[in-house]
């Protein structure tokens, strides 16, 4: 129960059960008391047992004070009416005990335990209030020995239907169902208890002496109940219940109806039993159809969550990690899945301010007055819901009241806003970088719409959670992004540093080579210098390459188409290397080409694809001959250079033509390994296509096709990574 | 020594590049000066235009090869000195050879380079 503090408030409400007891114990005895103190029904004990259900057992003084009044009323000795009023008041506190700490009672009643919890203990509390009654009223000399057992029966029995019947219909209109009404549903209820009310009052007040008829039968209302308790559940069983039992009390009361006895109490027996099954058989079968409607509801509600979050985790992996765009869906899928508007937040570096970054609502009028907000950058304030989202890690809900206070601690920019839809209930999650905070996600609805729910912030944490996921991979890719492009930047930068001292390096060894040639010097000096010129003119390659790369990753490759003779282009070539000595490669190169291949290509890019593919074929030919073979097939020109030397294996063949691979031991064969990726850009770029076929140990061939027609021709590469 | 007129002005914004050319000129019994950028280059023409021969760099800053080019094209007393480009972009001298007598692909080959000089300046 708790220690309660006696404010206006609760003297209030005790004020208010005492008279709420009093007129509804006036109604209960009205109805033919046995021996003028106990009734036939005693709703009070409904009352009593709702109340402290609903408002806390500390009210107990209320069901007490209420008892001894209508007991003095009813012209009780004092002392009778206050171990009446006592029995009273214990009987209810017991009953909220037992309803709490057995049927789980937690302020809602619509669940089978809770029905069976509320009879179950109706009749256990009502001994209490019965034997304290009737003995105190026997001690003071008010109810005559001989009746006593007749008048502990009827009080007994009178309390126990009072708990049954209206305590439900307190608990029930204390809490009104949320049930959307619509007209055919409003038709059935009107119907169904038309029917309750005809069917009673025909079975009720029906006479004594009156023909029988087997349809007016109490139990023909049975029916009728169950129609009842299975289309309007809990609700509709009580309030069905409730209607009945009024109406049978007051026909047999009248003398009519089908309870009629020769004694009183003998009729009253009968008809309180019969309100016995007629009140708990609906009560069960519609609580036993609530918890069935809910659990479909739960279902249902789970399967609507679950879609929700894959929609939204698939929206944002559509995203591709691109920060800005995922941002957007982040404030899209929030404001789909709890309306209205959605204003998603980040920190700033220093994590002191956060910054607006997306910003949606269902209503494009109020998203162009929210709009105002984006690229806002708010100090985190103490007391609004983002900043207790940020500061404390955790989600927050929090109703508003558009008071002037609220009003002040937003920002200026959204008080336009404010003003025209209002602010009705806050949600607010944070975004998390593993542990650390890194923004906010705040959902709000305006005005017109409903305010959130526990629900509705549990699903925003789930949703932020995987908005967080995202975000951190996102960031992850920009890192990485920045990590390649300073990789391209620095190797662009240092490709072309090398080139200059490289090139007057050469011009001076060139520049000793002729002094030589001219002065005749020692052979073995000329000797020297002609190896510094060959390792100078190797660096050159290599810096070349690293230059293409730098240029091709940059999308800054550009071809100049011209018309080309493949097959000059490819002897040129080849008459090139033939004129290196032997012993640099060691294989000869066999030429097989036609006269003319003609196409539009660039003719210097395609002399460095020559180059490198018969490069390529004399280093790992092992000294065999290289074939190198060019022609036109189904209307495009093809090169093929083939060597019989190492070969390669499946793995490596995938990977050849893509940037730093070798097939290769680097200590075994030197070079960047970037000659068949510069060779596939230039190749592509051109609108052709190049591929390998190999056998390890039996060498490889390379085909390049190449289109003739000039509208094949690319004239830059797209960047890449 | 035939070289009467003076020295061929060698423009390229690397030094050991410019000094290498240098080198080999004199090696060859030419006389050269150097300038850094067409800016420098101009500067030099200006006082000295009888200067035979120009070998000319493309990519220097802050004036650059074609800048130097519009430069002395409007100066009458300039646009009649030969100049010969230098340039590792082959299609960028292709394309611009109007205003050149001759180009030279980088990486310079000094045979080439001879044989262009002896064109204009006589052996």
């Amino acid at each position: 129960m708790g220690v309660h503090r006696i404010n206006g408030r609760f003297v209030g409400r005790l004020a208010g059960l005492t008279a709420a007891y009093v007129v509804v114990a006036r109604l209960g005895l009205m109805v033919d008391p046995v021996n003028g103190f106990a009734t036939l029904v005693w709703p009070s004990t409904g009352l009593a047992l709702a109340a402290l259900l609903l408002q806390g057992s500390s009210l107990w003084p209320g069901v007490w004070l209420g008892a001894f009044a209508v007991n003095c009323w009813a012209g009780a000795p004092w002392p009778a009416a206050v171990g009446i009023a006592t029995g009273n008041a214990l009987e209810a506190v017991i009953g909220a005990y037992a309803l709490r700490r057995w049927a789980g009672f937690d302020g809602s009643f619509d669940r089978l335990r809770q029905v069976v919890g509320l009879l179950l203990q109706a009749p256990v509390s009502a001994l209490v209030s019965a034997t304290f009654g009737v003995a105190s009223l026997a001690f003071a000399g008010a109810v005559n020995t001989y009746r006593f057992a007749e008048t502990w029966q009827a009080w007994w029995v009178g309390d126990m239907l009072g708990a049954i019947v209206i305590a439900p219909l307190v608990l029930i209109a204390a809490r009104p169902p949320r049930w959307t009404v619509t007209l055919p549903r409003l038709v059935e209820g009107l119907v169904a208890a038309l029917g309750l009310v005809v069917a009673s009052l025909a079975i009720f007040l029906r006479r004594p002496g009156a023909t029988y008829s087997p349809f007016l039968s109490p139990y023909m209302l049975f029916p009728l109940f169950v129609w009842v308790a299975l289309r309007f559940e809990l609700p509709g069983s009580v309030t069905a219940t409730a209607l009945v039992s009024a109406l049978a009390v007051w026909g047999t009361t009248k003398g009519l109806g089908p309870f009629l006895r020769d004694r009183l109490a003998g009729s009253l027996l009968a008809l309180q039993t019969f309100m016995g099954c007629a009140a708990a058989t609906p009560l069960v079968v519609g609580a036993a159809l609530s918890d069935r409607a809910r659990a479909i509801r739960d279902r249902e509600h789970l399967v609507t969550r679950f879609r929700t979050l894959a929609t939204a985790s698939r929206s944002f992996a559509e995203a591709n990690m691109e920060l800005p765009d995922l941002l957007d869906r982040i404030g899209q899928q929030v404001v789909e899945v709890l309306g209205d508007s959605c204003v998603v937040r980040m920190l700033t570096e220093n994590q002191n301010r956060a910054e607006v970054v997306s910003v949606h609502h269902i209503n494009p009028q109020a998203l162009a007055l929210l709009r105002q907000m984006r690229g806002e950058r708010g100090e985190i304030a103490t007391d609004s819901a983002v900043s207790r989202a940020l500061l404390s890690g955790r989600s927050y809900l929090r109703p508003v009241s558009l008071d002037e206070g609220f009003r002040a601690s937003v920002s200026p920019n959204l008080r336009p806003y404010l003003d025209r839809f209002g602010v009705r209930s806050i949600l607010a999650a944070p975004l998390r970088d593993h542990t650390r905070i890194i923004g906010s996600v705040t959902a709000t609805r305006t005005y017109s719409s409903r305010s959130y729910t526990v629900e509705d912030q549990s699903l925003l944490e789930e949703l932020s959670d995987r908005a967080s996921l995202a975000i951190g991979s996102a960031r992850l890719h920009d890192d990485l992004k920045v990590a390649v492009r300073a990789r391209d930047d620095f190797l662009a930068v240092a490709s072309h540093e090398l080139k200059t001292p490289l090139a007057a390096t050469l011009l001076q060894l060139q520049s000793l080579q002729r002094a030589f040639q001219k002065d005749s010097a020692p052979a073995r000096l000329e000797e020297r210098i002609d190896k510094a010129a060959s390792s100078g003119i190797r660096l050159q390659r290599l810096v070349n390459e690293l230059l293409d790369v730098s240029r091709i990753t940059a999308g800054k490759l550009h071809l100049e188409p011209e018309p080309v003779n493949l097959s000059q282009v490819v002897s040129e070539v080849v008459a090139q290397f033939r004129d290196v000595p032997t012993s640099m490669f060691g294989g000869s190169i066999v030429l097989r080409c036609p006269e003319k291949v003609a196409g539009r290509w660039d003719r210097s890019r395609m002399e460095q694809v020559v180059n490198n593919l018969v490069a390529n074929g004399l280093k790992y030919g092992q000294k065999k001959p290289v074939e190198v073979e060019v022609a036109e097939e189904d209307g495009e020109a093809v090169l093929r250079v083939m060597d019989h030397g190492i070969g390669i294996d499946d793995d490596h063949r995938k990977k050849i033509f893509q940037k730093f691979e070798r097939a290769v031991a680097v200590r075994d064969f030197g070079g960047f390994g970037l000659g068949l990726w510069i060779t596939r850009q230039i190749v592509e770029s051109s609108g052709g296509r190049i591929d390998v076929q190999s056998a390890t140990g039996q060498g490889s061939t390379f085909t390049v096709r190449l289109p003739v027609a000039p509208n094949g021709v690319a004239s830059e590469v797209p960047p890449c990574l | 020594m035939p070289v009467s007129k003076g020295p061929i002005l060698v423009v390229d914004d690397d030094p050991d590049v410019r000094g290498a050319i240098h080198d080999a000129l004199a090696d060859e019994g030419y006389r050269s000066t150097e300038a850094a950028d067409g800016q420098d280059a101009l500067d030099y023409l200006r006082s000295n235009p009888t200067t035979p021969l120009v070998l000319l760099d493309w990519n220097m800053a802050p004036m650059n090869g074609p800048q130097f080019m519009a430069e002395t094209a409007k100066d009458p007393s300039l646009s009649n000195i030969p100049v010969v480009l230098l340039t590792a972009d082959a299609r960028a001298a292709q394309k611009s050879k109007n205003g050149f007598m001759d180009y030279l692909v980088k990486p310079v080959n000094l045979d080439a380079l001879f044989a262009v000089i002896v064109r204009y300046c006589g052996s």
